[in-house]
């Protein structure tokens, strides 16, 4: 990969990823930190980089960064898929996008990771089964929980709203 | 068992049979949009069951009807799956054809409808304004352009430089050019042995020729400079040569010879060549320097050449008190002599001679 693919990466990804990993983790200064050790590793490895496979390159080098900085944060659970999902909300809510986000802070981390890999960024399963090191099969069950999960949780709202 | 086209025929009168299972049903759907030929055997052999089949009475015979295979393939009986369905059709894992039954299905049933419909609301939308900020302080730039920038700068500093001083020193006059030698009124047989640093390339002008100023020397020493004015040279070449001008030790001046008053006053290094004894980086700049330098002399370089001596005949005593005393800092000799270093000092007076 050239300098110029190399900064074209820059201009199409960084955004993209920022939101990924800023949306899973709600911490700015440290999602700055994961997307700017990402293109950092990118350079390094720049050489055996293939342009065609840049994006694939930057979200797992991202969210890998992020799963480390996710152990090391006492405060963030760790992968625990059977994780309690708490439908308590005391919030107001204007428009079932808020209760969708709100909604989205309440998965289990890896199917968060999941949901926003495939919504955000319109990865297929097999891309997101590469990401994030899981098998299709895997990322198909995370990606229907969570569905189930937010359906719950906006059909309870609606209810209140 | 799977279904092939070498076993299809018992699925196909297991179908007939209706015994196949739900799951078994969603496979031979599968089979048949892969093989349209045998889904018309199939048809055909629906037919021929239907007249081949004499209880049945009219209203319970039996047709292929692939619209009622799908909906019983997709769809569990007590819709157990629905959930699954809804998400499947999100995400985009559905057919056409089991898209159409699942909305139509879903229209017709208000409480499926509601489900159907909230779990549209589940796909997340990535919020656009959200941008990592200072996007360029990940870029990279070319800083090996910076580099050459101030390359290039530097270059052209220089290469200025040199164009006014070789004009400068067009324009002023062998009286105004002036330069300092080291001298004092007794002899330099009593003094240490002591050599000078000379960069012609640097040397101070002064527009008070022959002034003589005293200088404190590293030994307590109390010499005067007496300036003589050199004209600048022309020739790059030339002026390349005497910049490499370095050293020449004290020995090179006896009483006898440091007549200053037979010394070109336009050229400090002419004063040593009377002597034959210049200190050049080799032969090859003595003789361009003074190709150049009596240029319109009749000089015998051959004569000087042969004053020339290897530096391996030099002895270590006639560097050791080495005193540095550049021609363009005559005023502080001391301070320029302790930042060289020795060793690399003898090397710089190669081609040297001593006067033993």
């Amino acid at each position: 990969m050239t300098a110029k693919e190399y900064n074209t990466s820059v201009e199409t990804y960084a955004d993209g990823v920022y939101r990924f990993i800023l949306k899973n983790i709600r911490d700015e200064d440290k999602a700055k930190d994961i997307v700017q050790d990402t293109f950092e590793k990118l350079w390094i490895k720049a050489e055996t980089v293939t342009y065609t496979k840049v994006k694939s390159y930057i979200f797992t080098s991202a969210y890998h960064t992020m799963i480390d900085y996710i152990r090391k944060d006492k405060r963030q659970s760790m992968m625990d898929d059977s994780a309690e999902l708490k439908h308590a909300h005391d919030k107001q809510y204007t428009d079932l996008s808020e209760v969708l986000q709100e909604a989205l802070e309440q998965l289990p981390p890896i199917q968060k990771s999941v949901i926003l890999l495939r919504d955000y960024e319109g990865y297929s399963y097999k891309e997101i089964a590469d990401t994030t090191e899981l098998n299709e099969s895997q990322v198909k069950v995370y990606i229907f929980r969570a569905r189930k999960f937010l359906k719950n949780y906006i059909g309870t709202i609606e209810a209140v709203i | 068992m799977n279904i092939t086209r070498d076993t299809y025929e018992s699925y196909f009168i297991d179908y007939l049979d209706q015994n196949l299972t739900d799951k078994q049903l969603r496979t031979l759907v599968d089979f048949l949009d892969q093989n349209p030929d045998l889904e018309l055997e199939l048809k055909e052999m629906t037919s021929f069951s239907k007249q081949q089949n004499t209880i049945q009475t009219e209203d319970q015979a039996f047709e292929f009807d692939k619209t009622a295979l799908i909906k019983s393939s997709i769809f569990d009986e007590d819709l157990s799956n629905f959930d699954e369905l809804c998400i499947s059709f999100y995400e985009g894992l559905l057919n056409d054809k089991e898209e159409q039954y699942l909305l139509e299905l879903t229209d017709s049933r208000s409480e499926l409808l509601n489900t159907f419909e909230t779990y549209g609301h589940t796909q997340a939308k990535a919020n656009l304004s959200i941008t990592f900020p200072n996007k360029n302080s990940l870029k990279q730039h070319k800083k090996i352009a910076l580099h050459q920038y101030f390359s290039y700068a530097a270059s052209l500093i220089f290469v200025l430089g040199f164009i006014f001083y070789i004009q400068d020193g067009n324009q002023l006059s062998s009286e105004e050019n002036t330069v300092q030698f080291a001298n004092n009124n007794t002899s330099y047989m009593d003094y240490p042995k002591v050599s000078f640093f000379e960069e012609k390339a640097q040397i101070t002008l002064s527009k008070e020729p022959f002034k003589k100023k005293p200088v404190e020397t590293k030994n307590n020493i109390k010499t005067e400079v007496i300036e003589s004015s050199i004209a600048p040279i022309e020739d790059e070449q030339v002026n390349k040569a005497i910049r490499k001008i370095i050293t020449i030790p004290a020995d090179y001046f006896n009483t006898e010879d440091n007549n200053l008053e037979d010394t070109d006053p336009y050229d400090n290094s002419i004063y040593y060549s009377r002597k034959g004894k210049l200190a050049y980086n080799s032969l090859t700049d003595l003789e361009k320097h003074l190709a150049k330098v009596f240029k319109d002399k009749k000089i015998d370089k051959s004569s000087i050449r042969s004053e020339m001596l290897p530096i391996e005949q030099l002895k270590k005593n006639d560097i050791k008190t080495f005193e540095i005393n550049p021609l363009n800092n005559y005023n502080n000799p001391i301070q320029l002599a302790t930042s060289i270093d020795p060793n690399l000092f003898q090397k710089r007076i190669l081609g040297s001679q001593p006067i033993k």
